[in-house]
C-alpha cells in the first residue's frame, strides 16, 4: 500500500466535496452503505413520465449491483432488520426512488481524489448516476498517486471489449447558472468513498 | 415542451450594425458585471489549480502531440474505426455539417426515436443538429444545465464551457416558471433542482441520445467524455440507440495521448483539477446500439492549410475568452459565430465561410492573452492576423487601410507626411494635446486626448544627440529602434533611453534607414506593405553594427523578435538576417537590468507611489514582466495594482476601429488606478502612454502617465 498516495487521495478527494470514510473491510463497507441508506432523508422523488407525479414513496431503498452472492445475502440480511430495501438488479424499472447505491471501485488516482470504475454492467452505471448518495467502495492498495500511475490499467481496461472505465471525483455538480457551484444536478448530490484497509 | 419555430439567437445575432449590438452589449450591466467578475477569479483559480505542475510543459506535449496526430489524421481515423467497429461500435464519417446532421436524423428515423436527449455539444451547435431533428420530427431536449436554459430561450451558447454565462438567475427563474407554470424564485440551489425534477423523465423516456466527445483513442475504439454534471454519463447509459458527434480533430492516437491532453483540459477550462465525470466507452455497450459519427465540414482543408493548421490542436476548453479583455466586455454572442473566443474568430472563418467572419474577426485587439494561456499552444493572435490578410486579400482594403498601406512601408514619404502632418495640426494643438479632433476622429472617438505630433522627431534631432557624445566607451553599443510613435509624437523618451544608456557608459546608435515595423499594416490585413515594411527595417538594422537591439515600443520589438523569422523564414538571404536580428535584440527593462547593471545606488527615490502597466507585447509577446518592475522600485516605491497585465484597450489601429470596447478597457484601467492611490503611472509602451495618459487628459482627477526610460532618466543620480 502506498500510504502517501492514502493521504493525497484523502486530501484531494475532501477538495472536491467527496466524503472519506475509513473502514476494516468489505463487510464494514456494506454496512456503512446501509446505514447512509438508513440514515438518509427520505428522497426527493422524481417524476418518470414528463409533467407526472413522482411515484408514491416506499421503504428506502440501497441499489448495490453486481456483489459476489454471499456479500448480497450478508447486506440483504442486515438490510431487512433496518427496514432497507437492497436493489441489485433491474435498474432500468427503477428511474427514481433511491437513497443511496453502492459500487466498488477497481483504483483511486491520488492527484485528483478520483474513483474509478472499470467493467461497469448497465446496473451499475444506473445505480450510481439515479441515487443521491453514491457510495463508493474503495480498497487502500488500489490507490496510485496520478493518471500516470493509472495509465497502464485504463490501456489494459480499454483493450478489452465492450468496457466501460468510468473516472469519477466528486457528485454531481454544475456552474451553469452565475458561475455558482451546485451539487446534484443529475447524477447524486454527493459522493461517499469508503476506504478499505485489507 | 412549446418549441417556438427554432430561430437560434445565432441567427439573429449577427446583427446588421455591429457597431450598435457592441454598444449593447457594453450596456448590459448584469452582462459586463459577470464577466468582469469571472475573469479575475478564472485569473486566480487557474493559477491555483497549476501550482506545482509544470504548465508549459503540459502544454508543449499537448502541443507536440496534437501536431503528431493531425499529421497523421486518416491513419488514425482507420485505426479507430477498425478498432471500433470490432468492438460493435457503427462509426460513420460527414464530409459536410449538412451531410452530418442528415446522417443523424436518418439514424433517430430508423430507429424509430421521437424522444432525443443531448448532452452539450459543440460539434452539434455546428452542424445545426437540434433543427435538423426537429425537421425529422424528434422532440430534442438539451440535458446540460446551461445548454437547456438557453434552448427554452431560443439562444445559442455565449461560452464554450458556461453556455449560459450571459443570463442572471432572474432570467433563468422566469423562463423556469415558464416551463413548470409554477412560480419560481431567484434561489440557485432551487433552480438546478427544477432542472434536475424536469429532466429526470426526459431521461427515462429517451429513445436516442446524443453526445459529443472529448477524445477518439485510435489504438483501442474508445471515445471519451468529461462532464461535471453526469449527463453524458446518464444518457449514453439509459436509451437504446446513442449516437456520439465528433469532430475528426479529436482523434488521438493513445489513452496515453488523451490523459496528456486530460491534464490541461479541465484545469484550463474551469480550473478544475479533473471534471467530476469522465466516460471511456471502448466501442459498443451492451443493450445498445452504438454510433459514432465523424465530422469532416472544413477540417482536412484547415489540415492542408500550413499557417492556420495549428488551430485544430484546439481542445476546447473556452480558455482563449476567458481571458480576452474583448470578451469581458462584449461576451460570446459577439466573439464568435457557433464557437467563442480567439478560436472562435478562427474557426468561424474555416467551418462558417468569410461572410460570417467578417465583422468579428476584426473584434481582436491583438493582446496576445488568450496565446498565453492555450491549451494546446497555439498562435491564435498570428492565425487572427493571417485571416484578415485573407479577408483583406479577397475584400480589397477600405481606403484608409489601402492609403496608409501605400505609405507606411515608403519610409520618406511616410516620414514626410507626418511631419506635414505636424504643421496641419498646429492651429488645433492645445500644449502636448490636440485640442480639437479632426473630424473623422470625434464623436465616439473623444474618450482620449491625442497627443500632438512632436515639434521635431527624434531623427531630426540625431545628429546633435549623436554629436554631444563621441567619446570611447566601454559598455555596449545600442542601436535604437524608435518606432513611429516614439520618433514623431514621443522623442522625448528616446532622448531619455539615450541618457540612461550613456550614464552606464553604453554607446546609442540610430540607424537612420528604419521605419515602420510593419504591425499596424499586419493588423489592418496589408499582408504585402507589412513585409516590404519589414524586409527595409530588418536591411537597416542588420547594417547597423551594435551589440544590442532595443526600443521603447515593446510592439514593434515583439514583431521583429517573434514575427520576422517567420515572415522571411523562406528566404535564403533575409532568413538568416532575421534570426540574427532576433538573436540581438533585447527589451528595454531587460537590457537596463542586465548588460547595463542598472541596480540601487544608480537611481534616486522619488517618493512616488508607482503603479505600473505591464504592455501586452512587453509581457506576453515577449515574457518579460520581471525587469521593468524592479526597475520602477529603484526609483519609486512600486504599488502592485489589479489586472496590470489587462490590455489597455489602445491596440494600435484598434482603438480607431472599435472605439467603445477600446473606451471601456481603457476606463476599466483608469477606474482601478483612480482607486489604488498611486501618485504616477509607469508603462514602457508609446500606444499605452497615448492611451492611458490621453484618457488621464480628459479626466478630472489627472494621474500623470509616463513611459519607464522618462521616470528612470528623470531620477537618474548622475544626469
Amino acid at each position: 500500500m502506498d500510504r502517501e498516495a492514502v493521504e493525497t487521495f484523502k486530501e484531494r478527494a475532501a477538495g472536491v466535496e467527496t466524503r472519506v470514510l475509513e473502514v476494516p473491510d468489505l463487510r464494514a463497507a456494506l454496512d456503512a452503505a446501509l446505514a447512509i441508506a438508513a440514515a438518509a432523508p427520505p428522497v426527493a422523488l422524481l417524476p418518470t413520465v414528463p409533467g407526472g407525479s413522482p411515484p408514491a414513496p416506499g421503504p428506502k431503498a440501497l441499489a448495490a449491483p453486481g456483489l459476489a452472492p454471499d456479500d448480497l445475502a450478508y447486506l440483504s440480511g442486515r438490510a431487512l432488520a433496518a427496514g432497507v430495501e437492497v436493489v441489485s438488479q433491474g435498474l432500468r424499472s427503477r428511474l427514481a426512488g433511491l437513497e443511496a447505491a453502492f459500487t466498488v471501485a477497481t483504483l483511486g488516482l491520488a492527484e485528483t481524489g478520483t474513483c474509478v470504475l472499470e467493467g461497469e454492467t448497465e446496473d451499475a452505471r444506473l445505480a450510481s448516476m439515479l441515487c443521491e448518495t453514491h457510495v463508493v467502495g474503495l480498497r487502500k492498495r488500489d490507490i496510485v498517486r496520478g493518471a500516470a500511475e493509472g495509465l497502464a490499467f485504463l490501456e489494459r481496461a480499454l483493450a478489452r471489449e465492450n468496457n466501460v472505465v468510468s473516472f469519477i471525483s466528486g457528485a454531481s455538480r454544475t456552474s451553469d447558472i452565475e458561475r455558482v457551484l451546485t451539487l446534484g444536478v443529475h447524477g447524486p448530490l454527493s459522493l461517499v468513498a469508503l476506504l478499505i484497509e485489507d | 415542451m412549446d418549441h417556438k419555430p427554432p430561430s437560434r439567437g445565432r441567427l439573429d445575432r449577427r446583427p446588421r450594425d455591429f457597431h450598435g449590438s457592441l454598444r449593447e452589449a457594453l450596456a448590459d450591466s448584469f452582462l459586463r458585471e459577470t464577466l468582469d467578475r469571472f475573469a479575475d477569479q478564472y485569473k486566480a483559480n487557474r493559477a491555483a489549480v497549476f501550482e506545482g505542475l509544470p504548465e508549459r510543459e503540459l502544454i508543449a506535449r499537448v502541443s507536440a502531440m496534437k501536431d503528431g496526430a493531425l499529421g497523421r489524421i486518416e491513419e488514425l481515423y482507420g485505426d479507430f474505426a477498425a478498432k471500433a467497429r470490432a468492438k460493435g461500435l457503427i462509426v460513420h464519417r460527414a464530409k459536410t455539417a449538412a451531410e452530418a446532421a442528415s446522417l443523424i436524423s436518418d439514424i433517430a428515423t430508423r430507429a424509430g426515436a421521437k424522444n432525443v436527449i443531448k448532452s452539450k455539444s459543440m460539434t452539434a451547435e455546428e452542424i445545426g443538429l437540434n433543427e435538423a431533428l426537429a425537421a425529422a420530427g424528434c422532440d430534442v431536449a438539451e440535458t446540460d444545465l446551461g445548454e437547456w436554459i438557453i434552448q427554452l430561450r431560443h439562444e445559442a451558447p455565449s461560452h464554450m464551457v458556461l453556455p449560459a454565462i450571459h443570463l442572471s438567475r432572474h432570467q433563468v427563474a422566469e423562463e423556469f416558471q415558464r416551463v413548470t407554470k409554477a412560480p419560481q424564485d431567484g434561489d440557485i440551489g432551487r433552480l438546478v433542482k427544477v432542472a434536475r425534477r424536469e429532466l429526470r423523465p426526459r431521461f427515462a423516456q429517451a429513445d436516442m441520445a446524443v453526445t459529443g466527445a472529448n477524445f477518439a483513442v485510435a489504438d483501442s475504439g474508445t471515445l471519451g467524455l468529461c462532464t461535471n454534471e453526469g449527463n453524458a454519463r446518464l444518457a449514453l447509459t439509459l436509451p437504446r440507440v446513442r449516437v456520439s458527434l465528433l469532430g475528426l480533430d479529436k482523434l488521438v492516437p493513445t489513452a496515453a495521448d488523451a490523459l496528456s491532453i486530460l491534464r490541461v483540459l479541465p484545469r484550463n477550462a474551469t480550473a478544475q483539477p479533473i471534471t467530476t465525470y469522465v466516460s471511456w466507452l471502448a466501442g459498443a455497450t451492451p443493450g445498445q446500439t452504438a454510433h459514432a459519427v465523424f465530422l469532416d465540414n472544413g477540417r482536412t482543408g484547415l489540415l492542408a492549410d500550413a499557417k492556420c493548421r495549428e488551430a485544430l490542436r484546439c481542445v476546447r476548453c473556452g480558455a482563449c475568452a476567458n481571458v480576452c479583455p474583448v470578451y469581458r466586455f462584449v461576451g460570446g454572442h459577439r466573439m464568435g459565430y457557433v464557437y467563442i473566443g480567439a478560436i472562435g474568430l478562427i474557426l468561424t472563418y474555416f467551418f462558417h465561410g468569410k461572410g460570417r467572419a467578417e465583422d468579428l474577426i476584426g473584434n481582436c485587439v491583438g493582446c496576445e492573452a488568450c496565446k498565453d494561456v492555450c491549451a494546446a499552444g497555439i498562435d491564435l493572435t498570428g492565425i487572427i492576423s493571417e485571416i484578415r490578410a485573407r479577408i483583406s486579400d479577397a475584400n480589397g482594403a477600405p481606403a484608409t487601410s489601402t492609403l496608409l498601406s501605400l505609405v507606411m512601408p515608403n519610409r520618406r514619404l511616410f516620414h514626410g507626411l507626418l511631419k506635414l502632418a505636424r504643421l496641419a495640426q498646429k492651429p488645433v494643438t492645445k500644449g502636448a494635446y490636440v485640442r480639437h479632433l479632426p473630424a473623422i476622429l470625434s464623436g465616439d472617438h473623444g474618450f482620449k486626448a491625442l497627443p500632438a505630433m512632436a515639434d521635431r522627431p527624434f531623427r531630426d534631432a540625431w545628429p546633435e544627440i549623436e554629436a554631444q557624445d563621441l567619446g570611447p566607451k566601454a559598455g555596449p553599443r545600442v542601436a535604437l529602434m524608435s518606432g513611429c510613435a516614439q520618433d514623431f509624437v514621443y522623442p522625448a523618451h528616446l532622448e531619455a533611453a539615450v541618457r540612461l544608456i550613456r550614464a552606464k557608459g553604453g554607446r546609442a546608435l540610430f540607424p537612420m534607414d528604419q521605419g515602420c515595423c510593419g504591425l499596424p499594416l499586419t493588423m489592418m490585413g496589408e499582408r504585402k506593405a507589412a513585409l516590404r515594411a519589414a524586409r527595409a527595417n530588418l536591411l537597416a538594422f542588420s547594417r547597423a553594427a551594435g551589440d544590442y537591439v532595443t526600443g521603447l515600443c515593446p510592439s514593434c520589438l515583439n514583431q521583429m523578435k517573434n514575427r520576422y523569422p517567420a515572415l522571411f523564414a523562406d528566404d535564403p538571404v533575409l532568413g538568416p538576417l532575421a534570426q540574427g536580428l532576433a538573436r540581438r535584440l533585447m527589451d528595454f527593462s531587460s537590457l537596463l537590468a542586465g548588460p547595463l547593471g542598472y541596480g540601487p545606488g544608480d537611481l534616486s527615490d522619488s517618493g512616488l507611489r508607482v503603479a505600473y502597466h505591464s504592455p501586452c507585447h512587453l509581457g506576453r509577446g515577449l515574457g518579460v514582466t520581471g525587469p521593468p518592475r524592479r526597475l520602477v522600485a529603484l526609483a519609486g516605491r512600486y504599488l502592485p495594482t489589479p489586472g496590470e497585465d489587462v490590455c489597455c484597450g489602445f491596440g494600435g489601429t484598434y482603438s480607431l476601429r472599435f472605439p467603445e470596447i477600446s473606451k471601456a478597457l481603457m476606463d476599466k484601467k483608469l477606474d482601478g488606478l483612480a482607486a489604488s492611490g498611486a501618485d504616477l503611472l509607469v508603462t514602457d509602451c508609446p500606444g499605452c502612454v497615448l492611451q492611458l495618459g490621453g484618457g488621464e487628459e480628459v479626466r478630472d482627477k489627472k494621474i500623470p502617465v509616463r513611459h519607464l526610460s522618462e521616470f528612470l532618466a528623470l531620477n537618474l543620480k548622475t544626469p
